[in-house]
């Protein structure tokens, strides 16, 4: 069982690895593309999704069009029926505004004429939406009141948007900006689902072939112990999951690019480390007790994935019900995706101010890591026992 | 002869015990824990009052139209909030509000110098509501003053009448059929993955089938019955088999976990069946197509089943309705997509034009793999035979 029959192995699998990995991949790349998770908790001015269809396209339309857009976060929609009602589904958009044919002109009228808008019920992004157009038009409104005579529409709407311009001051405690980090949070997030499910995969489809029968049963009456027969596994394991990782590190890097190459992020990689390396033991784990592949393959995807949504890889914990984070606490994820809360906390209150927790949060997973490890090597040993009486 | 194949094929599948148990209890699993993960997702939207402080100082003394403004949305407590209200608003000093933020009891603190301040710890929804509603009220405010100034200090009253009017400038029109719940595309898109896994399942038939794969297949290849017989007796029971597995899970996420897909129950198991069969006729086909081994086979289908199921949404809504918006015929042969976005039309639509099209779709592509594996199959066993004659 030496490294170089583990080389031997590897190579055999490297298409199917290369697939798989490369498959991950790309699920990580259009995750970032997408922006996905951006049901973010960040405070950003633009941070609610609105779509805006403008079948006016008078001076006014144009106006409020382009106010909601300098406010909110404008979102490109589907314009059909549809369309809308799937972004709205989705949470591609929060709050759709639909400005109808003649709106200006009706409106100037004294006609009894509305806006149109599609909302996500009851939420939160709705009434700050409605809040805000109804504060344009009613600033609009008094300006065309008291100016309507001696102003044009253009010198309203000007004057609307400078009025609309007026902002509380905001002071940020420690008074650190957080633009970007939530991007690099979430596929730090997300990345614990592709690193999970690459490295476990890999880990257990390579140190399968090892417990084949007729070759677990060579190695097995080998002048070898038991412990450094072990060992050997698990520094293979650890390996592939450092070639694995380090494939994540520099699409990474070639994703964010310099954003990459800062403290913060330096510590988001390390903590992926200590997951990547969690992974490979549960990979040393699952080959040593599912023998069936078409197991292997569904006790990988539950953990992958399993795991991964009740952690908050996906979702932001935020949302996930105290009883069910009881439970992921349990679980190495939850203290990986917590461990990078704390550090995108550092970015805002400073580094060294969350530094006992973040290490709370590695320390774990390097339990973790040294726990299924011992359990796998464990059960390795009962099974050789079993076999050689 | 044809009854006598169905028979043993069927033993053959109940005996793979082991494959029946992941195939059954992976998606079960994994849809308690989506269901773990997701369930408050939506309750996550919901407007809750925000807990503020205002520095109650001697600035705050002269500031008479903010002072009231706040004190009409405001509450005293949790338990006391209206649908009029959006602060629970605590009136303290500078140290004190400090502290209480500091300690997280409040998401933000208020205060004067002239002009309006808030102070914040760090990001968040909380945060976002307090700021937008200083920022409506500031403008309010300057918006008065402003029309104070050109009329001489007075406001006219139709001006007045205009400011403060509260009729909203939008009229809702929003879908009202359905509960726009968006964790359910999560656990549709779960069927849709488990339909797809059923290629797994033609995989390993075809391990049994093509000649060049098993000693098994070629033992079946020289037997004297055709091949298209055995293809069918194969297919129509993994189809049983792969369909009965898919609606169990179905029953499980419908009635275990309560999980709403409206109430038309024969276009849903319906749209199952369709799905299951599809995922079942792309294993054949991707089979029949590929000389490596069976293993493989297995991992790419898997692979291919999760890059599909990623793309329907089964991660991240957003990605489905970007490719959507941005490769839809990518949108459009995702077989998991087409299988998930079928429920959700069923679930959210009255018209069902598109449940239709994804559907054609759906027997379209079944018949097409069920066609190239009939193709390729016969290929390769005329080849065979002509290269065994010399």
């Amino acid at each position: 069982m030496s490294f170089k029959s583990f080389i031997k192995i590897f190579k055999t699998k490297i298409p199917l690895i290369a697939m798989y990995v490369g498959i991950f991949l790309m699920i990580s790349l259009i995750n970032t593309q997408v922006g996905s998770n951006n049901k973010s908790t960040g405070y950003v001015n633009e941070n609610i999704k609105v779509a805006v269809i403008d079948n006016d396209n008078s001076e006014l339309s144009k106006g409020l069009t382009t106010f909601l857009k300098e406010n909110m976060k404008a979102v490109d929609i589907i314009e059909t029926e549809e369309g809308m009602e799937d972004a709205l589904f989705e949470r591609v958009a929060e709050y759709i505004v639909i400005i109808p044919k003649n709106y200006e002109n009706d409106l100037m009228a004294g006609k009894n004429v509305s806006l149109e808008s599609k909302k996500v019920p009851d939420a939160y992004s709705a009434v700050y939406a409605e809040n805000l157009i109804n504060q344009y038009m009613t600033t609009y409104k008094t300006y065309y009141v008291q100016y309507g005579s001696e102003k044009s529409i253009g010198e309203i709407i000007n004057k609307t948007n400078d009025s609309m311009k007026s902002h509380i001051n905001v002071e940020m405690k420690n008074n650190n900006k957080a633009s970007g980090t939530n991007r690099i949070e979430n596929n730090f997030n997300f990345g614990a689902y592709v690193i999970l499910a690459c490295i476990i995969w890999g880990v257990a489809e390579v140190l399968s072939t090892f417990f084949r029968k007729n070759i677990a049963d060579r190695i097995n009456v080998s002048p070898v112990s038991n412990t450094k027969k072990n060992l050997s596994l698990v520094c293979y394991s650890l390996f592939y999951m450092i070639i694995v990782y380090f494939i994540n590190v520099i699409i990474d890097i070639a994703i964010f690019r310099g954003e990459m190459f800062n403290k913060i992020n330096i510590m988001r990689l390390g903590n992926m480390l200590c997951l990547a390396m969690v992974a490979a033991g549960i990979g040393f784990l699952i080959s040593t007790t599912i023998k069936s592949k078409g197991g292997r393959a569904a006790a990988i995807n539950v953990v992958a994935l399993g795991f991964s949504f009740i952690s908050g890889a996906f979702v932001p914990v935020e949302y996930i019900s105290d009883g069910v984070i009881k439970v992921a606490e349990f679980l190495p994820v939850y203290w990986y995706i917590k461990a990078n809360r704390c550090i995108s906390e550092m970015f805002e209150t400073g580094i060294g101010s969350n530094m006992g927790e973040l290490m709370e949060c590695i320390g774990i997973q390097l339990l973790f890591f040294l726990a299924i490890v011992s359990v796998s090597m464990v059960i390795r040993k009962r099974y050789t026992r079993q076999i050689t009486g | 002869m044809f009854s006598q194949m169905i028979k043993y094929r069927f033993l053959c599948q109940l005996r793979s015990k082991e494959s029946i148990f992941w195939l059954l209890f992976f998606p079960m699993i994994l849809s308690v824990m989506f269901y773990a993960g997701l369930r408050d997702v939506t309750s996550g939207e919901k407007f809750e009052a925000v807990d503020i402080a205002v520095v109650d100082d001697a600035e705050f003394e002269k500031e008479k139209v903010m002072a009231s403004i706040i004190e009409n949305v405001s509450a005293d407590n949790k338990e006391s909030v209206g649908s009029d209200k959006i602060f629970v608003t605590q009136y303290v000093s500078k140290e004190e509000a400090e502290k209480l933020l500091d300690d997280s009891k409040v998401s933000a603190y208020i205060y004067f110098n002239g002009e309006c301040n808030v102070v914040f710890k760090k990001n968040g929804t909380e945060q976002t509501i307090v700021k937008k509603f200083f920022d409506i009220a500031i403008q309010k405010e300057k918006l008065f003053t402003e029309v104070a100034k050109e009329n001489d200090g007075n406001v006219p009253q139709n001006l007045l009448e205009t400011i403060n009017d509260s009729t909203s400038y939008i009229k809702d029109v929003s879908n009202k059929r359905g509960k726009a719940d968006t964790v359910l595309q999560n656990f549709y898109s779960i069927l849709g993955m488990v339909c797809m896994y059923g290629a797994a399942t033609g995989c390993i038939a075809m391990n049994y089938l093509q000649t060049n794969q098993s000693a098994l297949a070629k033992r079946n290849t020289v037997a004297p019955v055709s091949k298209m017989k055995q293809l069918l007796s194969y297919f129509l029971v993994d189809m049983l088999m792969n369909d009965v597995i898919v609606l169990l899970v179905l029953a499980f996420i419908r009635f275990a976990l309560g999980i709403d897909f409206g109430n038309r129950t024969g276009l849903i198991i319906f749209t199952t069946i369709v799905g299951g069969t599809m995922g079942l006729s792309f294993g054949y086909f991707f089979a029949s197509i590929t000389k490596k081994s069976v293993e493989f086979k297995n991992n790419m289908v898997i692979g291919i089943s999760m890059i599909c199921s990623f793309l329907a949404g089964m991660m991240s809504n957003e990605v489905q309705y970007f490719v959507k918006q941005h490769a839809y015929i990518i949108d459009r042969i995702n077989p998991v997509n087409l299988i998930t976005e079928s429920y959700y039309k069923l679930y959210y639509y009255t018209d069902l034009s598109k449940y239709y099209e994804n559907i054609i779709i759906l027997i379209i592509m079944t018949v097409l793999f069920a066609i190239g594996t009939i193709t390729v199959l016969t290929v390769q066993d005329k080849k065979m035979m002509r290269e065994s004659r010399g």
